[in-house]
């Protein structure tokens, strides 16, 4: 064991420190792989308390450590998840205390529809949690936009299509095309700078972007995050018309609405001066027909408050007629009233005559009177030779008393 | 007036016309609103003037105006 001592030059052996041989290995790698692509499905993800994000590459044969530094994660179009299948773009290094080689990333990219449809739906979800999704928030379109602002490629049936039916529809319409490429890496900010272009005329008041059909690749540019917060920012109502078979796009779910195609958005934004002119012939119909009525209604008002409307004359008349009446019934009364008392009268007439002493005379008794005319009750009243009166029935008689006979 | 808001009051005076609570003086001077809307409305579609228009970049970089030729052909 002597012979493997440490160092020993004799036995002509050339022995590294760990740390020596780490270093070498270092520096190989990183000459040999200075920047490199590598292809792989994600595994054991998980984001560091300081904003790293560690995860593996795999294939069936290998596995590969990776790490994506918090200063290059802005560049993640997506959020890594386990199993995702990637091309990541970086250079390999070796982690000396650790003994580790890994692979820097710098980019990741997605790869096949599966990613694709990932990306989507976090940043669907990302937008959603924002807001930006909610219907509430779209904005209904111009009834007749004085332009349309159009964002589409000159080249392709996109912009044909879009202009011919928009045009037979409304053939005195105005449009404003702002040219951009749509597809490839620069077209999400070419069609960023028309939103902000287009939008900033004023007489731009509708914004359409159109697109014929195309594969989820073609339509990657419609996913993006920048272009998704541009339409939901533009001041002017924006629809979206990328035409395309698979699900829909970032750009269709934040445009305030969505075409099928640029025919379905021409449909949209451009009213058709044939039916508009039709409506307002309805429309003129209805308002002669609603004066009319309004006049007939009128007219039937008028005839009714003519009928209760009376001759002033008739109305004399009338009252005098009332008068009248009220007179006679007045006057029969009154007869009526008269004749009572009349013959109540006649019968106190009786009663007191039965009552008079002049009745008693007439059954033949009589009065006698002193010539002071005061009624002689008892004999003793007079004296001898007294001159009293007596009252008959018929006449009077005056005589003198020959004698008084007190009983 | 725009012609939409031009429509829209148009629907509200055929609407009020419909009631029958309106004095008729008021009546007439709203079927006459009515008729000048609906002549507004007759001048916006016959008035307004097709063009088509693109943006594209001069040699300094700068966006130009230019007419867009376009037939339906």
């Amino acid at each position: 064991m002597e012979a493997l001592a440490r160092g020993n030059p004799k036995n002509n052996r050339r022995v590294f420190t760990v740390s020596e041989l780490t270093k070498e290995l270092k520096s190989l790698l990183e000459l040999k792989f200075p920047f490199i692509w590598v292809e792989g499905e994600i595994s054991n993800s998980k984001s560091s308390a300081n904003g790293h994000l560690y995860f593996s590459l795999k294939d069936e044969g290998a596995v590969l450590k990776a790490v994506m530094f918090r200063s290059f994660r802005p560049n993640l179009p997506f959020k890594l998840e386990d199993g995702l299948h990637v091309l990541c773009f970086g250079r390999l290094s070796l982690y000396e205390p650790r003994g580790e080689y890994q692979l820097i990333v710098q980019q990741v990219e997605p790869i096949g529809y599966g990613a694709f449809r990932l990306a989507l739906e976090q940043l669907q979800k990302k937008l959603a949690a924002e807001g930006l999704l909610d219907e509430a928030r779209k904005r209904p379109l111009p009834f007749w936009p004085r332009v349309i602002g159009l964002i589409t490629s000159l080249h392709g049936a996109a912009i044909h299509d879009f202009l011919r039916v928009g045009f037979f529809r409304n053939p005195k319409a105005r449009v404003l095309i702002y040219p951009v490429r749509v597809q490839g890496e620069e077209a999400p900010q070419e069609i960023i700078e028309a939103i902000h272009v287009l939008s900033s005329f004023s007489e731009v008041e509708v914004l359409v972007i159109a697109r014929g059909g195309g594969s989820f690749e073609d339509l990657l540019p419609f996913n993006h995050e920048g272009l998704a917060r541009a339409i939901a920012t533009s001041p002017v109502p924006v629809v979206s018309a990328v035409g395309h078979e698979i699900d829909v796009t970032i750009c269709d779910l934040v445009a305030d609405a969505r075409a099928p195609t640029p025919t379905a958005a021409a449909e949209m934004v451009f009213p058709s001066l044939n039916e508009l002119a039709y409506e307002l012939g309805l429309k003129l119909r209805a308002l002669n027909r609603t004066l009319r009525e309004k006049l007939l209604r009128e007219e039937q008002k008028l005839n009714q408050l003519k009928r209760r409307l009376k001759d002033p004359r008739q109305k004399i008349k009338e009252s005098q007629e009332k008068v009248h009446l009220l007179k006679r019934r007045l006057d029969v009364s009154f007869l009526r009233r008269l004749e009572d008392k009349q013959n109540k009268l006649f019968s106190l007439i009786k009663q007191l005559e039965s009552l008079s002493p002049l009745a008693v005379l007439a059954r033949g008794y009589s009065i006698v009177r002193k010539s002071s005319g005061q009624v002689i009750k008892e004999a003793q009243e007079v004296l001898p030779g007294e001159e009293l009166d007596i009252l008959l029935h018929q006449g009077k008689l005056r005589v003198k008393v020959k004698e008084v006979f007190c009983e | 007036m725009r012609y939409e808001e031009a429509l829209k009051r148009l629907e509200a005076i055929v609407h009020e016309l419909e009631e029958n609570d309106l004095p008729l003086e008021e009546a007439l001077k709203r079927y006459e609103e009515g008729v000048k809307l609906v002549r507004h409305c007759e001048k916006l579609l016959n008035e307004a003037q097709k063009k088509i228009e693109v943006l594209l970049k001069d040699a300094e970089g700068h966006l130009v105006r230019q007419e867009y030729p376009f037939t339906e052909e």
